[in-house]
């Protein structure tokens, strides 16, 4: 294909679109609601994992040790402890901070005599741990540790957490995949209008020899350029929706969150592909049925 | 150029028998008249020579290609070889004289310099030249299908087809189509034409085959044999 005849397609492209203005408005409009919704799950989902993994961060497991430990034998046991695979920080506590802290909290009365050797609390670690999904195991390997006499339960966290990340990854997978669909279906059917108001052409086209490729090309054009129209201006709108959102948000929950710009380039880079893809494959689906039509059958006589 | 040997067609989607048992040839630069009433087979026999339908049974080849064999990706090059002309013109209202022809141009994928140089060369030829920026609607019936058969020359078919090419359009521009499909044909291009009216026929001096309820019934070098039959 030469080049005139290559600008002579995709200025038919374009034609298409306005010829078709009404329709093309339509697809467009409702490929930005899927992909701002596509978007919004995405953000969602970034979001939330950089929360669990932010909690996640500050969330200390206390590992008390046995009592009538020295503390000189306590900090021997801290070593090990900081050695145990998924263990990422292991702070002493010794028992004199402890019941410190419970005097400040609950009084200098009730523990006036509780200090020294009258102390009944045994010397803990703070212990952070890299992966809560691996929390099981984690504590296992703790209470293997000799001196370790228990450790403070945090499992019931550390699964809600885990399970409401894998839950909003799975919810944000489900709602892409259906909106990808939903979308494929709208700019098919849009192609299939224009190519409805353009059989006549379409059949002309076809007895004075164009090949398929050239019959198809201003088609998967206005596909492509619906899709990628569709790809900005939901790109616009979903940085416009983050910044005006997510600071409320974190703000509420006194949480840190990510801002559109840091993840900004690879959903620039997912909407253009999806705009392509969808756009080429919804019209390659309308065009399939004229392409092996022949005649009088592309015009329904 | 075209030969049919022993071709039947029945349409799978009502069993009508179409075409029974059609052995013939046309030779490169014949000029040659269809004729038969209407539901005769001549629009199948068409069909088949442009490959928008495939025969039941027996053998076509059209241009030297074999079309039983012939590949759906080669089909347009088929097209390429012949140029149509039909009956209801079949030109597009939005674009002007000039555009249609060059419209036939752009599809087999000619480069501008080309049409700028062809597309005019052509109109002047069918008597048009004047008329390149007309729609088709300010044009008489005899105009609109001279455009049409612009367009089926304008890309230098071995073959014309010309599927009723006077139906639509009074007796004396019929004749004056007839007269420009001659005038064609003795430049070297193959002329084909599907008519019924057997007037138009007597006119001119040529090959005539009658075709009736699928069957060649009689295939003629003049008109008299044909009035014979």
């Amino acid at each position: 294909m030469n080049f005139s005849s290559f600008g002579y397609l995709i200025k038919e492209g374009f034609k298409n679109i306005w010829s078709n203005r009404m329709m093309s408005l339509a697809s467009i409009g409702v490929l930005i609601s899927c992909l701002v919704l596509t978007g919004s799950a995405v953000m969602l989902t970034v979001n939330v994992s950089g929360i669990v993994e932010s909690v996640e961060g500050q969330n200390v497991t206390t590992v008390f040790l046995d009592e009538n430990l020295s503390e000189l034998e306590a900090v021997y046991i801290g070593k090990t402890i900081e050695k145990v695979d998924n263990v990422t920080d292991a702070t002493f506590f010794p028992k004199d901070e402890a019941i410190e802290a419970y005097r400040e909290a609950l009084g200098d009365e009730v523990f006036a005599n509780m200090t020294g050797d009258g102390n009944p609390l045994p010397h803990a670690y703070h212990v952070t741990m890299e992966d809560l999904s691996r929390y099981d195991e984690t504590v296992d390997a703790l209470m293997a540790v000799d001196g370790v006499a228990s450790v403070s339960s945090r499992k019931a966290v550390a699964e809600k957490l885990v399970s409401l990340s894998s839950l909003i990854t799975m919810m944000s997978f489900w709602i892409i995949l259906a909106l990808a669909i939903i979308s494929l279906f709208i700019i098919s059917n849009t192609i299939r209008m224009t190519m409805f108001a353009h059989r006549f052409e379409i059949s002309i086209m076809k007895s004075v020899g164009a090949t398929n490729t050239f019959v198809r090309i201003p088609f998967v054009i206005e596909g492509v350029v619906i899709g990628l129209v569709s790809a900005a201006a939901s790109i616009g709108l979903l940085a416009v929706l983050s910044d005006a959102v997510l600071p409320i948000v974190s703000d509420i929950l006194k949480l840190d969150y990510t801002p559109f710009s840091e993840v900004m380039w690879p959903i620039i880079g997912a909407f253009a592909a999806a705009g392509i893809i969808v756009g080429s494959l919804g019209s390659m689906v309308s065009i399939r049925r004229y392409l092996h039509h022949e005649g009088n059958e592309i015009l329904g006589w | 150029m075209i030969e049919f040997k022993n071709v039947s067609k029945v349409y799978s989607s009502n069993g009508a028998h179409a075409l029974h048992d059609v052995s013939l040839a046309i030779n490169k630069g014949e000029f040659v008249f269809i004729v038969g009433s209407s539901g005769a087979g001549k629009s199948t026999f068409l069909k088949l020579i442009m490959h928008e339908e495939e025969p039941s049974s027996g053998t076509i080849v059209v241009n030297n290609m074999h079309l039983e064999t012939l590949r759906r990706s080669r089909v347009p090059y088929l097209r390429r070889t012949m140029g149509i002309v039909f009956q209801d013109f079949r030109l597009i209202s939005k674009m002007t004289v000039y555009e249609n022809v060059a419209f036939a141009m752009r599809c087999v994928g000619k480069k501008n310099s080309t049409i700028k140089k062809r597309v005019p060369y052509i109109l002047d030829l069918v008597g048009l030249g004047d008329k390149a920026n007309d729609h088709p609607s300010e044009l008489s019936g005899g105009e609109q299908q001279r455009v049409s058969l612009a367009r089926a020359l304008v890309n230098n078919p071995a073959m014309i087809i010309a599927d009723e090419p006077t139906g639509n359009i009074d007796p004396e521009m019929s004749y004056e189509i007839i007269e420009l499909l001659s005038e064609i044909n003795k430049r070297g291009t193959t002329v084909l034409v599907v008519t019924h009216e057997h007037e138009l026929v007597k006119s001119f001096n040529k090959r005539v085959i009658n075709i009736e309820a699928g069957r060649v019934i009689s295939d003629s070098g003049s008109p008299d044999d044909y009035i014979a039959i």
